[in-house]
């Protein structure tokens, strides 16, 4: 259907808007599949239509709720509010500068205004986080006035200076609150400039917080976010070689014939490599696919003086003449992660073409012919959404760097037991606290395939029950003799009566089939009976992605509780559920 | 640009904005006249002939616009 729409490549525009709006009062079969609530300081009734709309474009109904324009605090303040009745994802507070300026204007007090709209917003963050509510905040364009020209900013009685304040605050809050998020639409105003986006005109006919061309862009972003709060983002960026990280073709041209560093393109194509450096170090994982021969191909990675990234950045490295999507789903395999969280850069079209068509997951952008703006074409392309950011995240790539490792020597291990016991695995548990919670809510949320009931426990929850006598949060390190895998298990127990439900369970992939599991069920069985409990329960809530887990309470030992399908139980007077060759640091 | 071809232009805009297809617009229709022509819709209308004509219309002329025929006047002013 997209594809034959004339603004197919311009989001920004009229007729793009009214295609949402009318997409919105379309019937769907789909089932309601994300429940989002809308305030503003200015009217978000159109706005809704083309969220709403855009939703259905990519196959999803949202129920949506919104209050009327400027009511934020009084609706929130309301203990009965439908708003805290729907079980939303999250409800989007919606600022336009120029309400704020409206007060700036009005009030005696020009240096405080900042301080007073962040304080009525902190009112209702803190209500919204008692609640367990997410929360999505906007920050505001702000170059709207310039009383002193340049110097307008520098004083703290100017609008700017006020609104530059408001947004500095406003992302405090979001980095000081576990319930909040933001969206961040001075970014996006900045990129398309403040005089397309921004409209006084539509403020004073309909109090509209910019020109309505750019709810759809708007609209992308809240889905984005949301992908991201449910758990899907992008781990491992593919790299093709020739021609994408230097210019040139290795095989023909030899080590010293490429273009890296010293020419025009040269340079281009150092400073994609910077990119990708940095991308790397924020934990994204990178790998190379590339049609050579594998002595051909490393050597600029141990021989070129000018190669950014180094034969250690790369977490795995394939270079042969087998189809690349061969390749990126043999990737997949080793490192254990869904195809979905794949992106390939290549700067040829077939390549691009040929992975697309046989692993429609991938993400594979397009490519300008311009290595020059490589950088901005995969910064425009905006794969890289992510809404939590641990400082552990840098190590990333080192740990899954010895997963390569790792896979060598289980192939070559004649029985998986030798294998395992020659790891060397010792795990630490640990219960969640502040030094860990960010890693232990980042692997809820990125969790898919050993995740038994993909609960997506949001963050002040875990807080809670951090510290609720009922529950009992467990996490889980493991290292071996490769390396430190980090913490890479979550358990959330909840006692309930006479049991023990297991109440969350997720692994991260890269540990999968080391007998963690085993491990884990132990150490649970221990605490229950040592409270005195008799049970404990386990539930699987199929997803698309956990059938790997399907089994796991069965093989475990559960029996299935009667005519409850997915409900199993076992009795907490075994401490040797499973066979593991795994010390417990402790 | 006639007279016609700015209605002909129109039509289009209306059926982006409203979903009428082949609306038969003469200058005498007013919002009164068209099924779904509220003031949200109005100012949806105003954008979209913006775009369609690359055309400026201000606040004080989209709130007092009180018939098409005013709306092709605007248009066809600024499209001498």
């Amino acid at each position: 259907m997209l594809a034959s729409q004339p603004w197919r490549h311009s989001k920004t525009s009229m007729q793009s808007y009214n295609y949402y709006i009318r997409r919105g009062t379309e019937n769907t079969h789909f089932a309601v599949s994300a429940r989002i609530g809308i305030l503003g300081n200015c009217s978000t009734e159109t706005f809704s239509k083309v969220l709403k709309g855009f939703y259905v474009e990519n196959g999803m109904q949202v129920d949506l709720i919104e209050a009327s324009y400027d009511t934020i605090n009084s609706e929130l303040l309301d203990p009965d509010s439908l708003f805290f009745s729907k079980n939303l994802d999250f409800i989007l507070l919606y600022f336009s500068p120029l309400k704020i300026r409206d007060l700036f204007f009005r009030s005696e007090t020009k240096t405080s205004v900042a301080d007073e709209c962040i304080a009525a917003l902190r009112q209702c963050v803190d209500i919204l986080k008692d609640r367990k509510i997410n929360v999505l905040l906007t920050s505001i364009p702000t170059n709207l006035e310039s009383c002193f020209g340049n110097a307008s900013a520098l004083f703290n009685t100017s609008l700017i200076y006020q609104l530059q304040k408001f947004n500095n605050s406003l992302k405090e809050t979001v980095r000081s609150y576990s319930n909040c998020f933001l969206l961040d639409i001075e970014h996006l105003a900045n990129n398309v400039g403040l005089v397309n986006f921004h409209s006084e005109k539509l403020w004073s006919m309909g109090k509209m917080p910019c020109h309505p061309k750019f709810f759809p862009t708007i609209s992308e972003e809240i889905y984005r976010i949301q992908k991201a709060l449910k758990g899907s983002s992008k781990k491992v960026i593919v790299l093709d070689l020739d021609n994408t990280l230097w210019g040139g073709v290795i095989g023909d041209d030899g080590v010293t014939g490429i273009s890296l560093g010293n020419s025009v393109i040269g340079e281009a194509y150092k400073a994609f490599q910077y990119y990708l450096k940095s991308l790397k170090e924020k934990g994204y994982l990178l790998t190379v696919c590339s049609k050579n021969e594998y002595e051909v191909a490393i050597e600029p990675f141990r021989k070129h003086d000018e190669m950014i990234l180094k034969e250690n950045d790369i977490t795995l490295f394939m270079a042969n003449w087998e189809p690349k999507s061969t390749n990126i789903s043999e990737m997949a395999q080793i490192l254990n992660l869904n195809l979905d969280s794949f992106v390939f850069i290549d700067d040829n079209p077939f390549e691009r073409n040929e992975v697309r068509s046989a692993l429609p997951n991938v993400f594979v952008p397009e490519m300008p012919t311009d290595p020059a703006e490589y950088i901005s074409a995969l910064d425009q392309s905006k794969f890289l959404e992510n809404v939590v950011y641990t400082e552990n995240d840098s190590k990333r790539s080192d740990q899954y760097k010895t997963e390569a490792l790792r896979y060598a020597a289980r192939s070559s291990a004649n029985q998986l037991d030798d294998y395992l016991s020659g790891l060397n695995m010792v795990s630490r548990v640990e219960r969640i606290n502040e030094s860990n919670i960010e890693r232990a809510f980042q692997l809820i949320l990125r969790s898919n395939q050993f995740n038994l009931r993909t609960q997506r426990v949001s963050k002040s929850e875990l807080e809670e029950y951090s510290k609720r006598k009922d529950y009992i949060t467990f996490c889980f390190h493991l290292s071996d003799k490769y390396g430190d895998l980090g913490l890479i298990s979550v358990l959330i127990l909840k006692v309930i009566e006479e049991q023990m439900f297991i109440e969350e369970f997720v692994m991260s992939c890269r540990v999968l089939k080391r007998g963690m599991e085993a491990f884990i069920m132990n150490q649970v069985s221990k605490l229950t009976s040592e409270l005195g409990l008799v049970n404990i329960v386990g539930e699987y809530i199929p997803t698309q992605k956990n059938k790997i887990v399907q089994y796991l309470y069965p093989d475990l030992g559960f029996q299935q509780v009667d005519s409850k399908e997915n409900l199993y139980q076992l009795k907490a007077d075994n401490f040797d559920i499973g066979k593991n060759f795994i010390r417990d640091f402790a | 640009m006639t007279r016609d071809d700015i209605k002909l232009g129109l039509r289009d805009v209306f059926e982006e904005v409203l979903g009428i297809k082949n609306i038969a617009l003469t200058d005498a229709i007013t919002a009164n006249d068209v099924k779904g022509w509220d003031s949200l819709a109005h100012i949806d209308i105003i954008l979209a002939t913006e775009e369609k004509f690359n055309v400026r219309i201000s606040a004080s002329e989209a709130s007092k616009l009180k018939c098409v025929g005013e709306l092709i006047d605007l248009i066809s002013y600024q499209k001498k």
